[in-house]
């Protein structure tokens, strides 16, 4: 089911490939701003050292980012378990801090700290941070109450229960918290690169106003490239998660 | 007595607001902080009202370009929603490209949509349509597939027409999933128009920032970005105040 599932989307792509080759090499000439997947392959060849580069240093402040990011997350989302009064008072500040749009933090980053990496990987910690500190919360509150009875009726201390109990719990709500954070680590780092002078974001910018059209495609499609596979690895992760905790858990 | 409480919350928020910025004020003269780390309430009010039409006018344009975006995305989104409810040749094909879609970071296509579509408004409504187009679908088609084999049975018993299986209970049961997708694309249209406006206009809120930071006008470009803020958690609220108005029934939260 699920191998047929991939057959028939990997058809899909492929023939969607063939198609926009077709059309775009028909009517070329009109839309230079479409040109065909051949093109954007050999430009990519062209200037694979320089996107290599741009590569490398966007996806070190995604991961940085999203290491950071999530960490944090985890860690407010565990002190709001723990405190719940703690929750009380700065669930809405988490949620307003949540809600300065990303590209108006960029640039006050960029003057902060200049041009380098520090801003976009601040952008990309941003980022991962609201979806883990939401998901982390929730998954804490998801252990059943009867094994947190059980822990409090033995006497356990309250690290053990989070550890034993609700960090278990927890796990597939993370799984889902990383599926959404490691793309947003890509979009946020290529966000803070945006005004920069080096990254993907950079490459994106440059290539738009020199017009380098097939450059700006293949920087596109690295970009969109490097995003889906951090998704589809946690997507696998929670693949193989969901079948232990379904072999795992009779109750 | 149902409005006292929801009262007693908004007046404990605007209590927290108030009492940060008086903070923020009191740390930024005290220290004198330089405007370039962070300016100074006052001043980002005095920039706000001595630029308060350009800044009004920044707003329009991308409280426009986001609310065109966010509409045309949703009834495109939502549209395709439906085609893949009736149709599950074209649902697994479709959906697991949109669930992928949903989390590509689109806004690094803005470069790409402003060299296709140009300079100009287009791109950037385009770029909100994106950005509301694929939690919509995605949130929709799983939403009409939520409702029991249980229910869908009785209503086949029933003998139900299409139509009211739809109005009754598939339409019903999709509502909390796409109230969930509006919720987070409201202000992520506004994030996108800003983006957007970025790469494809000199006008608008996106492009006031940056065009405030490259004056070094810092307390006019926090004037723009607490606007734009304060327009996304508008968004925000828009969409949760009509959620609770819609789904009078209770939701189990997924």
């Amino acid at each position: 089911m699920r191998r047929r599932s991939v057959i028939e989307t990997a058809v899909a792509l492929v023939a969607l490939v063939v198609v926009w080759e077709v059309v775009a090499r028909l009517v070329g000439a009109r839309f230079p701003v479409v040109p065909p997947p051949s093109e954007i392959a050999a430009a990519t060849a062209r200037s694979a050292y320089p996107i290599w580069l741009n590569l490398r240093l966007t996806l070190i402040e995604a991961s940085i980012g999203l290491v950071a990011g999530s960490a944090l997350g985890l860690l407010l989302a565990a002190a709001f378990v723990v405190w719940p009064r703690a929750e009380a008072s700065l669930y809405n500040l988490v949620v307003t801090i949540h809600s300065i749009p990303l590209v108006a933090v960029a640039p006050i980053l960029l003057i902060w700290f200049g041009v380098g990496i520090t801003a976009p990987t601040i952008v990309a910690a941003l980022a991962c941070f609201f979806p883990m500190v939401v998901s982390a919360t929730r998954g804490f509150r998801a252990a059943s109450q009867s094994s947190l009875d059980l822990m409090r009726v033995l006497d356990a201390p309250s690290a053990q229960s989070f550890l034993r109990v609700r960090l278990p719990a927890s796990l597939p709500f993370l799984i889902a918290a990383l599926k959404i954070a490691a793309p947003a680590a890509v979009l946020g780092a290529t966000v803070g690169e945006w005004l920069g002078t080096a990254g993907i974001g950079y490459l994106l910018f440059s290539s738009m106003a020199n017009f380098q059209v097939a450059l700006l495609w293949a920087t596109m499609l690295i970009a969109a490239s490097v995003a889906a596979i951090g998704y589809l690895a946690f997507a696998g992760v929670e693949h193989v998660l969901v079948d232990w905790h379904a072999h795992g858990s009779e109750a | 007595m149902t409005l006292i409480r929801p009262l007693a919350y908004v007046i404990r928020d605007a209590g927290a607001i108030i009492v940060f910025v008086i903070v923020w004020q009191l740390v930024t003269v005290v220290f004198s902080v330089p405007a370039f780390l962070v300016p100074a309430p006052s001043a980002i009010a005095e920039a706000l009202v001595a630029n308060v039409g350009r800044v009004g006018a920044a707003l329009g344009q991308t409280g426009a370009e986001a609310a065109l975006g966010f509409v045309g995305g949703n009834l495109l989104g939502l549209a395709l929603a439906l085609i893949f409810a009736r149709s599950r040749a074209l649902e697994r094909v479709g959906l697991p490209v949109a669930i992928a879609l949903r989390s590509v970071p689109l806004i690094a296509i803005a470069p790409l949509l402003t060299i296709i579509l140009g300079f100009g408004p287009t791109t950037i409504i385009v770029m909100a349509v994106l950005i509301s187009f694929f939690p919509a679908l995605v949130g929709g088609a799983s939403g009409l597939r939520a409702p029991s084999a249980e229910a869908l049975d009785l209503m086949r018993v029933l003998d139900a027409p299409e139509r009211v299986r739809y109005a009754r209970l598939r339409i019903p049961a999709a509502l909390p999933f796409v109230f969930a997708a509006f919720k987070v694309t409201a202000p992520a249209s506004v994030l996108a128009a800003m983006v957007a406006e970025w790469t494809a206009a000199n006008s608008g809120l996106g492009y006031l920032i940056i065009d405030a930071g490259e004056q070094y006008r810092f307390p006019l470009m926090w004037a723009g970005i607490v606007t734009a803020t304060m327009l996304a958690v508008a968004a925000f609220i828009a969409a949760s105040v009509v959620e609770r108005r819609v789904i009078s029934w209770p939701v189990e939260s997924a």
